[in-house]
């Protein structure tokens, strides 16, 4: 049974197959991730050939065929590239690792709007935003983190309960979460939260919030967030896209 | 279904073949074995040839005969200018417009974050060493306008700037016998930024 599927979508990755054609995968709206194959894109005439790159949003028209892996993507349009992202080395680098987000952390055919609607979101922000790219990467991965069901608690110290207090440095176990002073004897220790660092990553939890921030503090934030990612999910082997160049 | 050995290993080494499905794997192994021996002899020299014969420019990693190829080795080519590309056939393809009469420096490839390809696995110290002999005035780099071309174009400039050397890139906008309007907006965008006086 086969059904035209349209949807929007965001190209995480792409690789060439045979002479002329394209398969990519597709962080979509309505599907999640779908892999297929645009026919003759490598050519000159292709209409769909250049539009289908990594980091652009697009509109899709599929033929879903349930049991193919593969689906035949019959028409992509454009609806951002993401310019000022592809003009500019240190946005490239955390636009990428968003998408490696998607492409290694998200199972196929799990439909997540909402994951959608902030992946959009994000890569408009950093095409657009005058912040480091880092800053916005961030709060990525909190709110990707939580989407899969991998929240951090920051409000509370995950042994004694007490309300974590700004201004106070804190201490983090992998398995538990956050620890106070009081309470880290008890536990294994897998990362430290200085007053300043803790702060910030509270300031960047929050919606619509203006975070002050060094970019040293940034990148510790996310060393931080890849070890917790690596910590649940076993097969995650860190983010290639922050270490190419 | 019961095919005789010779040809069943004939058929499964040909389907290995890029573009090669197992159907046109049976066609060109029937056909090999319809063909008199002297063009079997002849293709078997070619194959074999291809991988003992050729092997990379140590300059340039172009595909040469020699330890440097024929670019690099013609008194004709202008050594100052220096064209970048991914791989080997984007040099067939630009000397066959006969315009370039430089060098080239084949990458081997471009950066690609997702696939965690980087810098190490490109020949860019090889390019930087090149960049910086006096003779050299001008780098063209040559990548496909793609996100992990535009990634390694933008990285080649970084370390190149330093050197002091004319950097340029290949323009991008309407393909010859393009229609303006159906073509997506980022490639007008493009074209637009890049237009040229006449």
């Amino acid at each position: 049974m086969s059904e035209i599927i349209k949807t929007k979508a965001v190209v995480i990755k792409k690789l060439d197959y045979g002479d002329t054609s394209k398969i990519a995968t597709f962080y979509t709206e309505d599907y999640g991730k779908i892999t297929g194959i645009i026919k003759g894109a490598r050519t000159a005439k292709s209409k769909m050939g250049p539009v289908v790159d990594i980091l652009n949003t697009l509109q899709i028209v599929y033929y879903k065929k349930e049991n193919r892996e593969v689906q035949l993507i019959s028409k992509a349009e454009l609806i951002n590239h993401h310019s000022k992202i592809k003009e500019d080395l240190d946005k490239l680098k955390f636009a990428s690792a968003v998408a490696e987000l998607l492409l290694h952390l998200n199972l196929e055919d799990e439909a997540h709007p909402k994951l959608f609607k902030g992946t959009v979101k994000i890569l408009e922000l950093m095409n657009e935003s005058k912040e480091v790219p880092e800053y916005y990467f961030i709060k990525y991965l909190i709110f990707f983190l939580k989407e899969l069901g991998y929240e951090i608690q920051l409000e509370n110290c995950s042994c004694c309960g007490n309300n974590t207090e700004p201004g106070e440095g804190y201490f983090f176990n992998f398995n538990s979460g956050i620890l106070c002073m009081n309470c880290k004897n008890d536990q294994l220790i897998s990362f430290e939260f200085s007053p300043e660092l803790f702060n910030l990553l509270m300031c960047l939890s929050r919606r619509n919030n203006e975070c002050k921030y060094s970019v040293k503090d940034l990148n510790r934030l996310i060393y931080f967030f890849e070890k917790y990612i690596s910590y649940h999910i076993p097969e995650f082997k860190g983010l290639k896209s922050l270490h190419v160049y | 279904m019961n095919i005789i050995e010779p040809l069943q290993i004939a058929i499964e080494e040909l389907s290995k073949l890029p573009t090669i499905g197992r159907k046109t794997a049976q066609r060109l192994a029937l056909y090999i074995l319809k063909s008199d021996k002297d063009s079997v002899a002849n293709l078997i020299k070619a194959v074999t040839d291809l991988k003992e014969k050729i092997k990379f420019c140590s300059v340039c990693f172009n595909l040469s005969v020699d330890d440097t190829c024929e670019v690099c080795k013609s008194p004709k080519r202008d050594k100052s200018i220096i064209c970048v590309v991914e791989e080997a056939s984007d040099v067939i393809a630009i000397e066959s417009t006969n315009e370039y009469k430089g060098l080239y420096h084949v990458l081997g490839g471009v950066l690609s974050p997702l696939s965690g390809k980087g810098v190490e696995s490109l020949k860019i110290a090889e390019l930087v060493l090149r960049v910086n002999e006096p003779d050299v005035k001008e780098i063209v780099l040559a990548l496909n306008p793609d996100t992990e071309g535009e990634t390694t174009s933008l990285y080649l400039t970084r370390r190149l700037k330093p050197l002091n050397k004319r950097i340029t890139r290949l323009p991008t906008g309407l393909p010859l016998g393009g229609d303006l309007e159906f073509t997506d907006h980022a490639t007008v965008g493009r074209a637009i930024l890049n237009r040229i006086e006449l």
